[in-house]
């Protein structure tokens, strides 16, 4: 699953396996401060999700390119009119967003989880999680990243 | 932004992984069986098993084996998957460790505790469940804890029945046939002592608990168990709906 989620995201074999290995890394590093009894799957969903991401944004001086297939989705979603295939749309639109809020928008927009399985998920209300959402989309706008429909 | 509200093209990752370990609730699997139907679920399900088998095939079986917690190397290097597997199998056991139930194992046989001709001490109710410890055997009470990974044996006395059945469902509802191993074999007992079970096994790591069922009867008995209890919670609940005619006894194990 953790390598599934890495790849998704990356697009990378390779690079993939580097994020398995510090999502695990991770894992054993923080688990005392972890909550592995209930969800543990969600858990390490979670952590691939924000490993893989933040593993996009630190690869500036790498020559790949993030997942192609993300970002067309991404773009898709947010009405882009940028080329969907520059990595600067997806680093602006990764940038600057709390992890859960980045992950919020990633469940829904990418994923396509309903409100209600967000909520679920994050242990918030539907209105809060709506909240959150419309308010990404509005920053979105202000970098021009989407077109606020 | 909104468009995947009422309408979407595919299921999602997330529940369908969850639904894979045990961990989505009922209801939630309601949900998404009644917006994608329970066929197309269960087609990602088993996409989703043959991705897993893929990884598994492309690495080694440490998983199997996992019975102690690792230690972590001190360096966490980034190696091509075929060269880091040195220092990522130990992290990976440790985290395994750790979520025991993130990625289910198939339950493992390994040769029985007992030699055939053992005469067991104590008194064997209709079943009994022994695990293996540093110490040597240990007999396990019902609703006693244990964890992937514990090797456990079964012993069962036939008393005055001359066939029987033993199966055992795990937390996910899944049933695992353990006397006959094969369905199609006669389900005759042998009598008068109690009898261990010519495997061991290795407990996977499916969440909550093992609930066995040794179900003994006069006559052949011919169920349709994996309809009758798979997908069934037995938490808190020991017997099968069966006909009367047939002895049920439950052991519960608690993970």
């Amino acid at each position: 699953m953790v390598y599934r989620r890495c790849f998704r995201l990356l697009g990378d074999k390779m690079r993939a396996e580097e994020a398995m290995q510090d999502v695990f890394v991770k894992v054993v590093q923080a688990k005392d401060r972890l909550d592995l009894e209930s969800n543990p799957g969600a858990l390490l969903y979670r952590i691939a999700t924000h490993t893989a991401f933040n593993m996009l944004r630190s690869s500036k001086r790498r020559p790949e390119v993030a997942n192609s297939e993300l970002i067309l989705e991404l773009a898709e979603v947010q009405g882009s009119s940028q080329d969907p295939t520059d990595r600067s749309f997806l680093k602006a639109l990764l940038e600057n967003e709390e992890e859960s809020t980045r992950l919020m928008a990633t469940y829904h927009y990418v994923d396509g989880m309903t409100i209600d399985e967000l909520a679920a998920e994050f242990k918030m209300s539907a209105s809060g999680i709506k909240k959150r959402l419309l308010n990404f989309k509005l920053r979105m706008k202000e970098r021009g990243l989407a077109d606020g429909t | 932004m909104e468009h995947r509200e009422n309408e979407r093209a595919g299921i999602p990752e997330l529940p369908l992984e969850q639904w894979r370990l045990g961990e989505l609730s009922a209801s939630r699997k309601n949900q998404l069986i009644a917006e994608f139907s329970e066929a197309r679920i269960e087609r990602e399900l088993e996409a989703l098993e043959r991705s897993e088998q893929s990884f598994l095939r492309s690495a080694p079986n440490f998983l199997g084996t996992i019975e102690n917690e690792a230690s972590l190397p001190p360096q966490a290097k980034v190696l091509p998957l075929s060269k880091a597997w040195p220092f990522l199998a130990p992290l990976l056991v440790a985290a395994a460790a750790l979520f025991t139930i993130y990625l289910p194992q198939k339950k493992t046989s390994t040769d029985s505790f007992f030699e055939d001709d053992i005469l067991l001490k104590g008194d064997v109710k209709a079943l009994a469940i022994y695990k293996q410890t540093d110490e040597g055997v240990l007999a396990l009470a019902d609703g006693a804890l244990v964890k992937a990974g514990d090797v456990v044996q079964l012993v069962y006395n036939a008393e005055a029945y001359d066939y029987g059945i033993i199966i055992s469902v795990d937390g996910t509802g899944h049933v695992t046939w353990h006397f006959p191993t094969d369905t199609s074999q006669a389900t005759q007992l042998i009598n008068g002592q109690p009898v261990p079970l010519k495997n061991s096994f290795r407990l996977d790591s499916s969440p909550r608990y093992e609930r066995f069922f040794f179900l003994r009867s006069k006559s052949p008995i011919q169920l349709d168990l994996q309809n009758i209890a798979a997908g069934q919670d037995f938490s808190s609940v020991d017997t099968l709906p069966l006909p009367s005619e047939i002895d049920q006894f439950s052991f519960l194990l608690r993970k």
